[in-house]
């Protein structure tokens, strides 16, 4: 499995130096440092100073919420915590559904607003040709049964999947780029 | 090897240390410790307020490794926190060390240290709050229900992190968000409660403040 990146918009702080959140990744010990920050850290004197000082801080952290663990004094924020983890592997894509919705609203606008005319030339048709319409009513239902009504359904089924897939693709991509965004 | 790479005083190693681990369990955390020397310096300097090359520095990150290497076999848990923790001891050692240096060498006029230095003491010293234990526990609930202050992404993060032992990846994956957001919160929770923490800490650090009764 390739190893996830921190995005570059992340790595670098001000005057040239990492960001805190390459600090305290590489004061946890955690991988995803892109190597040329890390090249920088290896080499900078201030970089090194501050990382310092982050790792203190991450062993205090440590230390405390361990302690409060253990104590049982944590319980509830786990339980949250684990929450959250379930919440998260079966989270609904509801963002992406109304995208996916939203679009196939758009694409039927022409249909939409041709929609009183047809309306309309289709109730004269029903008056003037009721005993035809029937007829080309059964005749309708049991082609419906055929191959032609078969591929109209797969091409239908394949586009709502398509623009599905479109949504998620997007929804993934604004995530990425928003990771502020809970 | 390990005594060559990380502490440049094979002679230091005692042979009952090298003896006692297997030999995987060794090569295991003779690579981890490996990886955990820049660290190790990087803590030290920061405690003893000097460069990473610093003569004390090497010394106490040599001393750090040694005694790591010699107790490996009490580890229960991350090695990383551990060793911080041995780097964090040592590093006091020699900090106090140098302070009765100076006093007995040098008549020094009383200076304050500014609060970012007093600070950073009060992160490598937590022996007076935890040498009394309601302070101790006090001093937990206070954590305890800085935590839920927090923003909920940001202590979930922190909980799974230190209480779960998850690493930024499994956390990533778990509740469904980048790598980078998870190394966000986990810098900005963190970041929080050292500010929120500021007074407690500078307190404790403080002789004049005393401790609430």
């Amino acid at each position: 499995m390739r190893q996830e990146l921190l995005p570059p918009e992340l790595v670098w702080g001000e005057g040239g130096h990492v960001s805190d959140v390459v600090l305290t990744t590489i004061g946890d010990g955690e991988a995803g440092v892109p190597p040329d920050a890390r090249a920088h850290v290896d080499g900078c004197v201030k970089c090194k100073a501050a990382l310092g000082n982050v790792a203190l801080l991450s062993l205090y952290a440590h230390e405390n919420i361990v302690a409060a663990r253990d104590l049982g004094m944590l319980d509830a924020r786990a339980k949250d915590a684990a929450a959250a983890t379930a919440t998260a592997s079966f989270r609904f894509p509801f963002g992406a559904v109304v995208f996916a919705f939203a679009l196939a609203l758009v694409t039927c606008i022409p249909g939409i607003l041709e929609a009183p005319d047809d309306a309309r030339s289709a109730g004269e048709f029903v008056q003037r040709n009721l005993h035809v319409l029937m007829h080309h009513f059964t005749t309708s239902l049991r082609v419906s049964e055929g191959a032609a009504s078969q591929g109209a359904l797969v091409l239908t089924v394949t586009s709502t999947l398509f623009l599905t897939f479109l949504a998620l693709l997007v929804a993934r991509r604004k995530a990425a780029h928003h990771p502020e965004s809970p | 090897m390990f005594a060559a790479l990380l502490m440049d005083k094979p002679s230091a190693l005692p042979p009952a240390a090298t003896a006692r681990a297997s030999a995987p369990t060794r090569r295991r955390f003779e690579a981890e410790a490996r990886e955990l020397a820049p660290l190790v310096r990087a803590v030290i300097a920061a405690v003893l307020r000097e460069g990473v090359h610093h003569p004390d520095v090497e010394d106490a990150t040599n001393e750090t490794l040694r005694r790591a290497l010699e107790s490996e076999s009490t580890v229960h848990g991350p090695i990383r926190p551990w060793v911080l923790g041995i780097a964090r001891h040592v590093a006091l050692d020699v900090h106090r060390a140098r302070k009765r240096r100076r006093t007995r060498e040098v008549e020094e006029p009383h200076t304050e240290e500014p609060a970012s230095v007093r600070f950073v003491e009060g992160l490598a010293d937590p022996g007076a709050r935890q040498d009394d234990e309601f302070a101790r526990k006090q001093q937990l609930e206070k954590i305890v229900s800085l935590l839920d202050t927090l923003p909920e992404g940001q202590r979930n993060a922190l909980v799974l992190f230190h209480a779960e032992g998850l690493g930024y990846q499994e956390i990533a994956a778990r509740l469904g968000v980048p790598l980078g957001t998870v190394a966000t919160w986990v810098t900005r929770a963190r970041r929080a409660l050292a500010e929120a923490l500021e007074d407690e800490v500078l307190g404790a650090k403080d002789p004049r403040k005393g401790r609430k009764p």
